[in-house]
């Protein structure tokens, strides 16, 4: 239908049939727009207050957590950081590529402070199976310096895992061999049996 | 001719009193006739319009555009109110009116408005051919629900509709 016959029905109700009612005669009679708009403002307020509760809530549980459990915390995450023992067979693997007869028992091991772990194994050369060698293996979850001194042998590890060899030796009988570790700013001796 | 959309309703439910006034415009005086058929008062039917845009504001939250369309729901919501009114007040006068003059002077009234009364368009093509425009135009049902209002054919609406077209379409040729 054209949209001129629309405009004569329309107008022909609009003339007759007129209410004498306005839209302000409804809006006064009803509380539906005061009501649409207060109670979203209270929904809103309600949802900040109840969130800000939540999270002091949580911030609250969070700090005596801290408080309390800070230590453990702080081991917990040291310790997942670096597994030392898997650090330690991934090198032995690396080791036993390379070498001969490597044992897969260690001669030591050395923890400090729970950060630097080292080990020590043995092994032999695929050219001089009569030499004794032995490695060391370092696992630190710290990432410090480290310093081995063996045998007026200094060896300088900037602190990430890794292994080399500590010292070569054709006998055995009777012997240690000596370690010096300067880590994090102190020296400590070792001795492990050949 | 005002056209109310999803959006308006929309912004009705949120509480825009824009909104509410641009349906008001639009639907005000079709419901005033409705109000007329129903209660041949214009006083009645002004309390009518009222009641009715109130109840309007009250379910419009329960309103659904899948279900149907804005203008059958709000007939619904006004026929509805009508016809519980009308009830409402035959049981009323059925109380009250005792003496037989008065009975018969209600029932004369109940038989419809008078001519005068009536619009232009109106007395050229009868009241039930502009109701069925009023209902297809002014409320934007469809065929099949005005059928199902007046409980007629959808076939007979369509006919009763086409020609109330063609008789206006002649009469606003003639100028």
């Amino acid at each position: 239908m054209k949209k001129k016959y629309l405009d004569i029905v329309e107008k022909d109700i609009n003339e007759t049939y007129k209410t004498n009612i306005s839209s302000n005669d409804i809006l006064n009679k009803t509380d539906y727009f005061e009501k649409n708009k207060i109670e979203p403002l209270r929904v809103r307020k309600w949802k900040i207050s109840f969130v800000s509760m939540a999270l002091s809530f949580v911030l609250a549980i969070f700090c005596i957590f801290i408080i309390q459990f800070g230590d453990v915390i702080h081991y917990v995450g040291q310790s997942s950081e670096v597994d030392h023992h898997e650090v330690v067979n991934e090198c032995l693997k690396e080791i036993k590529d390379e070498y001969r007869k490597v044992s897969d028992d260690s001669k030591g091991t050395i923890l400090i402070d729970d950060e630097l772990y080292i080990a020590i194994y043995k092994g032999t050369s695929h050219e001089n199976l009569k030499e004794h060698i032995y490695f060391y293996i370092i696992s630190s979850s710290k990432k410090l310096p480290v310093t081995i001194k063996v045998n007026d042998i200094v060896i300088e590890e900037d602190g990430s895992s890794s292994w080399g060899v500590l010292t070569k030796s054709s006998s055995i009988d009777g012997e240690t061999i000596d370690l010096e570790i300067e880590y994090d700013g102190g020296i400590t001796k070792y001795s492990v049996e050949k | 001719m005002i056209k109310v959309n999803d959006e308006m309703i929309k912004e009705l439910k949120k509480g825009n009193r824009e909104a509410f006034e641009y349906i008001f415009s639009a639907y005000s005086n079709k419901i005033y006739y409705l109000s007329m058929k129903y209660t041949k008062n214009s006083n009645d039917s002004d309390d009518c319009v009222q009641e009715i845009f109130l109840r309007m504001l009250e379910k419009i939250n329960s309103f659904n555009s899948r279900k149907a369309s804005f203008g059958t729901w709000l007939y619904r919501l006004a026929t509805n109110y009508l016809i519980d009114r009308q009830r409402l007040e035959k049981i009323h006068k059925d109380c009250l009116c005792l003496d037989n003059e008065t009975v018969e002077k209600k029932k004369e009234d109940c038989n419809g408005l008078l001519q005068s009364e009536l619009s232009q368009v109106e007395k050229l093509v009868g009241e039930r051919n502009y109701r069925i425009l009023m209902m297809k135009i002014g409320f934007e049902m469809s065929f099949r629900e005005i059928a199902i209002e007046l409980d007629l054919s959808e076939s007979g609406v369509k006919r009763a509709y086409y020609e109330t077209m063609t008789m206006i379409k002649g009469l606003y040729k003639k100028g």
